[in-house]
């Protein structure tokens, strides 16, 4: 009588998840797996998948690989040599008029062999349309400024040569912009410490601010926020490079040719 | 309109009544120092703390309710000497003043205590477990130069 | 034996008279003491004298109170509204100068980065004597949010005297106003003349 009951509750505990994962499984198969609710414009994202490879083709010996981001973001990914020619094609192209820079930004990414990335966003007024244009170097090797393209990149690429280090060839006025004067390091590579290494304090005798080695009244407190629920249980097998759709790549990759 | 509002006799006449329920020139002046109003109500309710709580609808919405401090504080009252169940109808957070609706009580709840911070012997000072980089001299103590 | 019972009993009624006289005191102030100022007690006459003068001094220096604007990051908006109609800060003679030259109050508020600082200090030296520092802001009370940061100071107070801490994140316009109040009730306790005197 006993065993029967616990027999019972068991499969009951039992077979409810199993068929609730079914039902999962079921949905999951009607609907596609998407990290967002945003609508995608599928025309939209066919003339600029079209534009893509179109300025793949135009532009053979710059242009590794052309991808869609997180659905229909569209990216042109960049020998660094060919900074201001596709940026200048971009701008003048008839067709593209991507005549706004919204920002240049840079990205760290110690394990890479050319670790720091540049990244241009470009906005076409005329036809509503955004595209970003990515490039690589490394802490030494320099990158071409695209101030003779666009203005506007000026302060950009001050604050990139700020917080990454990238050098940028034939810039008006390379400098610091954000950060202190006199200051060193580039805090936004992976490798600088959070506290940095100085800080301020005014002293009476002296009669002014001196920097001092920094020296932490209280231990860095270091909180545990993981969650005990899992946030995304929908993409846990699908890696981080999932979220790019690759449109357009030569065979071989250009720097390999030569 | 009537001619006593048009040469704006009601308004003195209406000050001479505020005066009068005040209770002479000098308690109005009295007043007036301590408070900078010249404003009559109906007590609501008293704390614990000896403070009287005033209204007045004439007045209009964040006016028409109003503490008076007792006379011990004179001139040195501050808005923490109010306790929060009043502080919440002063603010016309309730409609009804704590005397006619209990507020809400609960067993973790503090009792409320006054604001003591800026007077040096009452307020509270933090200490460091680490050396800190500038040491201030105490006076009285001979400065140690070596 | 009964004598001891009846000293027993005048010290207790004395010490009982003695409460009673402390509590009526505080309970109505009498004479030049409903002033509301602390310094009730001089010594002699010419202290007597001084202490009024600077009675009238602190009446005259909290009852207009010029900040500087100083806004850094976000408090800069509260502080805003501690200016505008609602809290109206001008009820408390409290009005906004853009120059160090006529301020006697600053408001730090906001985030205070090393680069800053230079120019924070420098500003606070420009002041006129008899000046006071409002920090406003856990990131001007102790660098907050940013304390490990490495390009904020951690803390107004590293750079320039201050006088009364806002806590907030940020401070609503409220308990700034409150702060400017508690300012008042220390400039009210100042006594420079005092001072003066006894040097």
């Amino acid at each position: 009588m006993l065993g029967s009951v616990f027999r019972r509750a068991v499969s009951r505990q039992v077979s409810r998840p199993i068929s609730t994962t079914v039902q999962a499984a079921q949905e999951q198969k009607e609907t596609p797996k998407k990290p967002t609710i945003w609508k995608i414009d599928e025309q939209k994202r066919d003339r600029l998948a079209n534009f893509g490879r179109y300025a793949a083709e135009c532009l053979p010996k710059f242009v590794q690989r052309v991808q869609f981001a997180a659905g229909d973001e569209l990216e042109l990914l960049i020998h660094p040599s060919g900074v201001v020619p596709v940026l200048s094609f971009l701008k003048g192209n008839h067709s593209a008029q991507f005549t706004n820079l919204t920002f240049i930004t840079g990205m760290d990414v110690p394990t890479r062999k050319n670790r720091l990335e540049v990244i241009y966003s470009l906005y076409s007024v005329r036809f509503n349309a955004r595209v970003r244009v990515r490039t690589y170097t490394d802490e030494i090797a320099p990158i071409d400024s695209v101030t003779p393209v666009f203005k506007g990149a000026d302060w950009f690429e001050r604050e990139v040569y700020d917080m990454y280090g990238v050098w940028f060839n034939n810039h008006p006025d390379l400098r610091r912009i954000l950060t202190d004067y006199g200051f060193e390091g580039h805090p936004f590579r992976k490798d600088y410490p959070l506290s940095g290494y100085s800080e301020v304090r005014y002293d009476p005798e002296l009669k002014r601010v001196v920097y001092e080695p920094s020296e932490l009244a209280q231990e860095f407190r270091k909180f545990d926020l993981d969650t005990p629920w899992e946030t995304f249980p929908a993409f846990r097998n699908s890696s981080i490079t999932s979220g790019y759709e690759t449109i357009h790549e030569p065979a071989a990759p250009a720097p390999e040719k030569k | 309109m009537s001619l006593k509002a048009w040469l704006g006799i009601d308004k003195l006449q209406k000050f001479q009544q505020i005066v009068k329920e005040i209770g002479g020139v000098r308690a109005v002046l009295r007043k007036r120092y301590l408070m900078d109003v010249t404003r009559v109500g109906t007590l609501v309710g008293n704390d614990k703390y000896g403070n009287r709580y005033y209204e007045n609808n004439e007045y209009f919405v964040p006016r028409n309710r109003w503490v008076e401090f007792p006379d011990k504080v004179w001139l040195d009252y501050d808005a923490s000497q109010v306790p929060p169940e009043w502080h919440s109808w002063l603010h016309h957070i309730t409609d009804s003043p704590p005397t006619v609706q209990e507020p809400l009580t609960q067993k973790f709840s503090l009792d409320h205590k006054e604001n003591t911070s800026i007077y040096a012997d009452k307020k509270y000072i933090p200490y460091s477990t680490t050396r800190t980089k500038v040491q201030a001299w105490t006076p009285g103590q001979k400065p140690n130069f070596d | 034996m009964l004598s001891a019972l009846r000293t027993a009993g005048a010290f207790t009624t004395r010490r009982f008279a003695g409460t009673q006289a402390i509590a009526g005191s505080s309970e109505a102030p009498k004479g030049i003491a409903t002033t509301g100022t602390p310094f009730l007690n001089p010594s002699s006459k010419a202290e007597y004298a001084l202490a009024r003068l600077d009675d009238v001094m602190n009446l005259a220096q909290r009852g207009s109170i010029w900040p500087l604007t100083f806004g850094l990051a976000c408090c800069a908006v509260e502080m805003m509204h501690f200016a505008a109609p609602r809290y109206d800060m001008d009820r408390y003679g409290v009005v906004f100068r853009a120059s160090p030259r006529q301020a006697d109050l600053i408001f730090v508020a906001g985030t205070v980065t090393n680069k800053m600082a230079p120019a924070l200090r420098r500003i606070y030296d420009q002041m006129p004597e008899a000046k006071w520092v409002i920090s406003m802001g856990s990131c001007a009370n102790g660098g907050g949010y940013y304390h490990y940061a490495y390009s904020v100071l951690r803390g107004a107070d590293r750079v320039i005297p201050v006088d009364i801490y806002v806590p907030g994140c940020p401070p609503t316009a409220e308990a700034l106003l409150y702060g400017v109040l508690q300012l008042q009730k220390k400039i009210k306790r100042k006594r420079e003349a005092q001072l003066w005197y006894r040097r």
